[in-house]
């Protein structure tokens, strides 16, 4: 992964898109601090996150949150459905006192849509859908100003998948939590956010507002996973596959090897430019 | 309450519990003062005054398998216990800080599973001297490699889920998350592995007895019982048979209870128990 950079607003959401193994997860895991990266840095309003330690760290951890993608490892098995919706409070000593944190577990319940009864259960007695609103719940209890959520319904069937879509973005926009909406699905992305960015074996290759990247994609691997979604049928994007030995992997585009279009300069490594009003794409050949 | 259904763990758990009722009890169940030698009654087969007969100092053979059991249970939950508090901390700590720990922690486990168990819980217990004290010492330091290897395995698995990775992005430290979180989801194998474990931490202690190292005479303890009736098996045989049955029955016992709770202990696999019958 290199040169990956993006800011999220209050309120905003950032999609992040690409296949499988492009860094996405990693992008995320690396913000908040789950894995070390080898450098780079990350600001969360104007402060560095990887840096803090102790309460400051403790802070962040509280203001930043994640949601995963398999509801079936997302809460400990073995705490009942309430244990898990106190523990973030108990982790940073909110709610003070039982009763406390008990009336605020009603209310998280309440903006999720799940019933009482719930609380005494353990995970496994709970369906995908209900898990993950049960995880937007706990995440919700800090009150974080910033949601990085990994494929939360990658996992989930369609109608269940909405469902929790639109809580997302329900608590997103009562909260006004900067959120960064990570999957490999284009069209929920495209649903979700205000902007998308779109990665490619570890470097964001293009960036632009949501609406704009679906209608007027430039790179050609975003052209490549708009088209793919927009006709199923006839896509006039030709995937090519070049091996050429010669070119020094390491410093060429990352998808030199797969571009239609790719071109002698493209042995370069492309930096992302500005090619339209808030669109910036990482080619060359624009 | 699935674990009634399984018949071998419910035999097992009604000997367990009627064995700790023996220990308890033992004042009032004892036909006979354990210690107290007549030997106009030396050697006595099983009768009416002596249910399983008397040894070569006229003591009743059954009250000092009663009275035996205390000392066995206390130092196969004792000796399992110790054993399984170092196994569970070393293997957790193996498990979840990995590298360096991992690797030190592990090679030490190597060290000591070199040796053969029992050989090196005798020279422990000889350098520290006869007494049950150091006999269960000596059985725990060489019981604990097994749990540590066992935790370590199951925490090296846990850890990757994400409600772990999400305790860390709430910022909880390093201890809650091993306790709080890990220590429950990988305490079922240690549970089991235990409840099979006190059946061989009392056989291991008997056959410490046996060769002199644990309780002292006149203590009634089952192995050392079985050491001195073998200078009898011919004539009266009952001196081993029954202190040897005790021992039998009583490790077998956990056994069957250690079988039985891991298909209890794992909420995701109770529903199979349940239907099993």
């Amino acid at each position: 992964m290199d040169g990956v950079g993006f800011t999220v607003k209050p309120g905003e959401t950032l999609g992040l898109v690409g296949e499988s193994g492009s860094g996405k997860s990693t992008v995320a895991r690396t913000m908040l601090g789950l894995i070390p990266p080898s450098s780079g840095r990350v600001f969360f309003q104007g402060q560095e996150v990887l840096t803090a330690n102790g309460r400051m760290k403790k802070e962040f951890c509280g203001k930043m949150q994640i949601i995963f993608q398999h509801p079936e490892s997302a809460l400990n098995p073995r705490m009942k459905i309430y244990e898990s919706l106190l523990e973030p409070m108990l982790i940073h000593r909110q709610n003070s006192s039982r009763e406390e944190m008990k009336i605020k577990s009603r209310e998280l319940l309440q903006q999720i849509g799940l019933s009482e009864e719930h609380l005494t259960r353990y995970p496994h007695e709970l369906s995908g859908g209900q898990i993950q609103r049960v995880v937007l719940a706990r995440v919700l209890s800090l009150s974080p100003q910033f949601l990085v959520a990994d494929e939360p319904t990658s996992m989930l069937d369609a109608s269940v998948q909405a469902q929790v879509l639109r809580i997302l973005k329900r608590i997103q926009l009562e909260n006004g939590i900067g959120l960064l909406f990570i999957s490999h699905d284009i069209e929920v992305v495209s649903c979700m956010s205000d902007r998308i960015a779109v990665m490619y074996k570890g470097q964001i290759v293009e960036s632009a507002p949501a609406e704009e990247l679906c209608q007027n994609p430039l790179h050609p691997y975003s052209r490549l996973l708009v088209e793919a979604f927009s006709s199923l049928e006839k896509s006039s994007v030709k995937q090519v596959w070049v091996e050429d030995e010669k070119i020094d992997t390491a410093s060429r585009c990352h998808y030199y090897s797969h571009c239609p279009h790719a071109g002698p300069a493209c042995r370069q490594r492309p930096v992302l430019r500005e090619t339209g009003a808030e669109h910036y794409t990482a080619c060359w050949l624009l | 309450m699935s674990v009634f259904k399984n018949k071998l763990t419910l035999i097992g758990m009604i000997i367990i519990l009627l064995l700790l009722c023996a220990a308890i009890f033992a004042p009032v169940l004892t036909p006979h003062n354990p210690n107290t030698q007549c030997l106009s009654q030396a050697l006595k087969g099983p009768c009416s005054d002596y249910p399983c007969g008397t040894d070569e100092f006229g003591r009743c053979i059954f009250s000092r398998i009663i009275y035996g059991a205390r000392v066995s249970l206390a130092i196969g939950i004792a000796v399992t216990a110790v054993s399984a508090a170092i196994g569970v901390v070393l293997g957790m700590a193996a498990g979840y800080y990995g590298r360096a720990v991992d690797e030190i922690i592990m090679r030490i486990v190597d060290i000591f599973l070199a040796f053969p168990g029992l050989i090196l819980a005798l020279v422990v217990a000889g350098l520290l001297g006869p007494g049950i004290g150091n006999v269960m010492l000596a059985l725990a330091l060489v019981g604990w490699m097994g749990y540590a290897r066992v935790v370590r395995g199951t925490v090296l698995a846990e850890k990757e889920k994400e409600y772990i990775e999400t305790a860390r992005s709430l910022g909880a430290n390093d201890l809650y998350i091993m306790f709080r979180h890990l220590l429950p989801n990988v305490i079922a194998p240690v549970i089991i592995m235990a409840s099979v474990g006190i059946g061989y931490a009392i056989l291991a202690a008997a056959g410490l007895s046996f060769l002199g190292l644990g309780a002292q005479p006149p203590t009634a303890v089952w192995g050392s019982m079985l050491s001195d009736g073998k200078t009898y098996l011919q004539t009266a045989p009952h001196l081993t048979i029954f202190p040897g049955l005790a021992i039998l029955v009583t490790v077998l016992a956990f056994n069957f209870l250690g079988d039985g709770l891991r298909d209890l202990l794992d909420p995701r696999l109770k529903d199979k128990a349940w239907n099993r019958g």
